[in-house]
C-alpha cells in the first residue's frame, strides 16, 4: 500500500465520501486553486447560500 | 468432555463428534448476500420545485423523490463538482407491439401474390381434372 492510497483511504474517511470535497481536495493536492474556488461557488450555490456572502463571512473571521 | 459453546446459537451445545462445518457454511452463506439497503432515502412531493428545495445527501449518495401524481421521480446527488443537478425519471407506458401500416401494405401484398399464383395454378389444374372426368378417367 503506497502513501497516495493511504491518503485517498484517510480522505474517503474525514469527508465521509462527500465527492465534491474529495475533489476538491485532489485539485489543491495538484495546484488548481480556481478549481477549488469553483467548486466552493458550486457547493454554496447548492446549499442556497451566496458564496461572496461566505467569502466575507470567512474573511471577517479570520480578520483578513 | 469439552464444552463447545455456539457464539451463533448459545442455546444450542454442539456435539463434540459432530464438528463445526454447518455453522460455518451459514455465516459464509450470510456474508455472500450483498448489502443492500433495506430503504430508498427520499421522500414523496408534489412537484419539481418542492424536489429542488430539498437536502442533498453530502455523502454523494442519490436521494429519490417521487412525485405523488405517480408521473415522474426525481433524484438528487451531489457532484463532484459541487453541483447537484436534479434528473427527472418521467413515466413511459411500453407501447404494445404492432406492424405499422407500411409493414401491414407489404404483408397484404405478398399475400395477394400468393393467391394470384395459388388461383393462376388452379386455373391450370381445372382443365385437366375436368377433362379426365369426361373421359372416364383411369382408375389406379
Amino acid at each position: 500500500m503506497n502513501q497516495q492510497m493511504i491518503i485517498n483511504m484517510l480522505l474517503q474517511r474525514v469527508t465521509k465520501g462527500n465527492p465534491a470535497v474529495i475533489n476538491a481536495v485532489n485539485m489543491f493536492r495538484s495546484g488548481n486553486s480556481s478549481g477549488v474556488e469553483q467548486i466552493a461557488r458550486n457547493m454554496c450555490k447548492t446549499n442556497g447560500s451566496n458564496p461572496d456572502e461566505v467569502l466575507r463571512t470567512v474573511q471577517n473571521m479570520f480578520r483578513f | 468432555m469439552a464444552f463447545n459453546y455456539n457464539p451463533y446459537n448459545p442455546y444450542q451445545f454442539q456435539n463434540p463428534y459432530m464438528g463445526y462445518q454447518q455453522p460455518t457454511q451459514q455465516y459464509q452463506n450470510q456474508m455472500s448476500q450483498p448489502n443492500l439497503p433495506q430503504t430508498i432515502p427520499g421522500q414523496m412531493v408534489d412537484s419539481v420545485d418542492t424536489a429542488r428545495s430539498k437536502d442533498i445527501d453530502m455523502s454523494g449518495a442519490p436521494r429519490y423523490y417521487p412525485n405523488i401524481n405517480g408521473q415522474e421521480i426525481y433524484v438528487k446527488q451531489l457532484q463532484p463538482d459541487g453541483t447537484c443537478p436534479t434528473v427527472v425519471y418521467r413515466k413511459v407506458i411500453d407501447p404494445v407491439i404492432s406492424p405499422n401500416s407500411q409493414e401491414r401494405d407489404l404483408y397484404s401484398e405478398a399475400f395477394n401474390r400468393v393467391f394470384a399464383e395459388l388461383d393462376a395454378i388452379k386455373s391450370m389444374i381445372e382443365p385437366v381434372k375436368r377433362s379426365g372426368k369426361s373421359d372416364g378417367g383411369t382408375k389406379v
